[in-house]
């Protein structure tokens, strides 16, 4: 894009005014660059406590916050923070979770996606905590948590009240979940169920075909329409390596060289029309690097 | 005639050129349909649109035109078309679009304009920011300091 006021001769001046209306639409890197960039943008962001409610520490940043750091973002404006999504972020710990949460009673969405110290044990005391302050936590998403238990999530959905409300009907399908925002319009309590078949903890998935439900490891579906895969139809597979269905399979364009298809949430992911001949990344990879066979 | 007349307004410009657009176009800014419902009237509308000037207007009212005939077009559609139609918009442009979506209360537009400023400045330190969009550096050396301090870890 050509920058027409950087052409010009202009001195550097106050950010144009249209700038501050989007801060409400930046991510925390880019808020926090433009915190440093001058005084006005930094004082319109400081002030502005909206912008604090809701906090997502996501790649790259995630890799580099620390419990110290955590506490210092989420304590911008005096403990009203709303929502705290966590994405990958490997430093923070159970107990600096649990000071952000001592801080900040009023979080109602709390989003754990990925996490390395964080322990099932840290993660239900933190919410146990957010129960004796009074606190409303609405969503729980605890999606790669490791070795969380039954006990863990009996626990859970306790504080969480969920066994007041039984679960709603509303079906878990499998299809695009990798691709989803973490903050999906699921309105669940809490992401985790215990799967019918191995009876752990997991996200448990339900059929689009038939009455089965199970999760990722007990049950094989189509990353498309979310449905069962038996054994024999086993051996479709798009470009990223996600199984489909044989009537999925049929019914996608395929690479014009190796057959495989794109499921749909790439397709609009690598701007893949829908043109029948098209060449998969991988293949026009292979392509374009230089061969050694002929040699 | 032929068929149902349109229902027309005429929108004004900050420098006084007419525009004269279908209701349902014009009702894509929160800002007019509520003058519209508010005023009652129905022939001849003069909707004033302040701070707005006529290039600034006529780049909004395409968007406008296409987002009111949006149900005859297939969601990834309008979204490609949302996509070229702010990537042509050079960075004064963008900034006039951003304020008057902004006056105007057109949500969609106000989004478009925000996310593409968003992905200009994704993952650019806080000179080169400065730079693209001609920002003076106003701190304080003791202030520059402190924020490298503070921001340190965003950067390391």
């Amino acid at each position: 894009m050509k920058s027409s006021a950087s052409d010009s001769v202009i001195p550097p001046m106050d950010p144009h005014g249209a700038l501050f209306l989007v801060l409400g639409y930046l991510r925390l890197r880019e808020l926090l660059a433009f915190q440093s960039v001058c005084s006005l943008f930094r004082d319109a962001i400081a002030e502005d406590h909206l912008l604090w409610m809701r906090i997502t520490v996501e790649p790259p940043l995630s890799g580099r916050l620390t419990d110290d750091i955590l506490l210092k973002l989420t304590s911008k404006y005096g403990g009203a923070l709303k929502s705290l999504a966590l994405l990958d972020c490997r430093k923070i710990t159970d107990a600096g979770l649990l000071q952000v949460v001592e801080r900040n009673p009023t979080i109602t969405e709390l989003y754990i996606l990925g996490s390395t110290y964080l322990t099932a044990d840290g993660v239900v005391r933190v919410v146990q905590r957010l129960t004796e302050c009074k606190g409303k936590l609405k969503r729980l998403r605890l999606r790669g948590l490791c070795n969380i238990s039954k006990d863990h999530l009996d626990r859970l959905n306790y504080f969480l009240g969920t066994n007041d409300h039984p679960q709603c009907s509303k079906s878990s399908i499998y299809n695009y979940w990798k691709s989803l925002p973490f903050d999906d319009n699921d309105d669940r309590p809490l992401d985790l169920d215990i799967c019918p078949k191995c009876n752990n903890a997991r996200l448990v998935f339900d059929c689009t075909r038939d009455n089965c439900r199970g999760c990722f490891f007990c049950i094989r579906r189509c990353e498309e329409c979310g449905c069962c895969i038996d054994f024999e139809e086993l051996g479709e597979e798009t470009i990223y390596n996600h199984l489909l269905c044989i009537d999925c399979w049929l019914q996608l364009p395929k690479c014009c060289e190796c057959n495989r298809p794109y499921c749909k949430g790439h397709i609009n992911f690598n701007g893949e029309c829908s043109s029948a001949l098209f060449l998969c990344d991988q293949c026009r990879e292979d392509d374009e690097s230089p061969t050694n066979d002929i040699m | 005639m032929v068929g149902v007349k349109k229902k027309m307004v005429t929108l004004v410009s900050s420098d006084g050129v007419e525009f004269v657009v279908e209701k349902r176009v014009a009702e894509q800014s929160l800002f007019i349909k509520n003058a519209l419902n508010e005023g009652g009237v129905e022939e001849k509308v003069m909707i004033p649109i302040p701070k707005v000037t006529s290039d600034t207007l006529s780049s909004v009212l395409e968007y406008c035109e296409k987002h009111a005939s949006a149900t005859e077009f297939q969601e990834n559609e309008i979204e490609e078309w949302d996509k070229e139609y702010i990537e042509k918009a050079d960075l004064d442009l963008l900034y006039y679009l951003l304020q008057a979506s902004y006056s105007m209360s057109i949500m969609g537009l106000m989004e478009l304009g925000a996310k593409k400023v968003a992905s200009l400045i994704r993952g650019k330190s806080p000179q080169e920011i400065r730079e693209l969009f001609n920002i003076k550096n106003d701190f304080t050396p003791e202030q520059e300091e402190e924020i490298r301090r503070e921001m340190q870890w965003n950067y390391e």
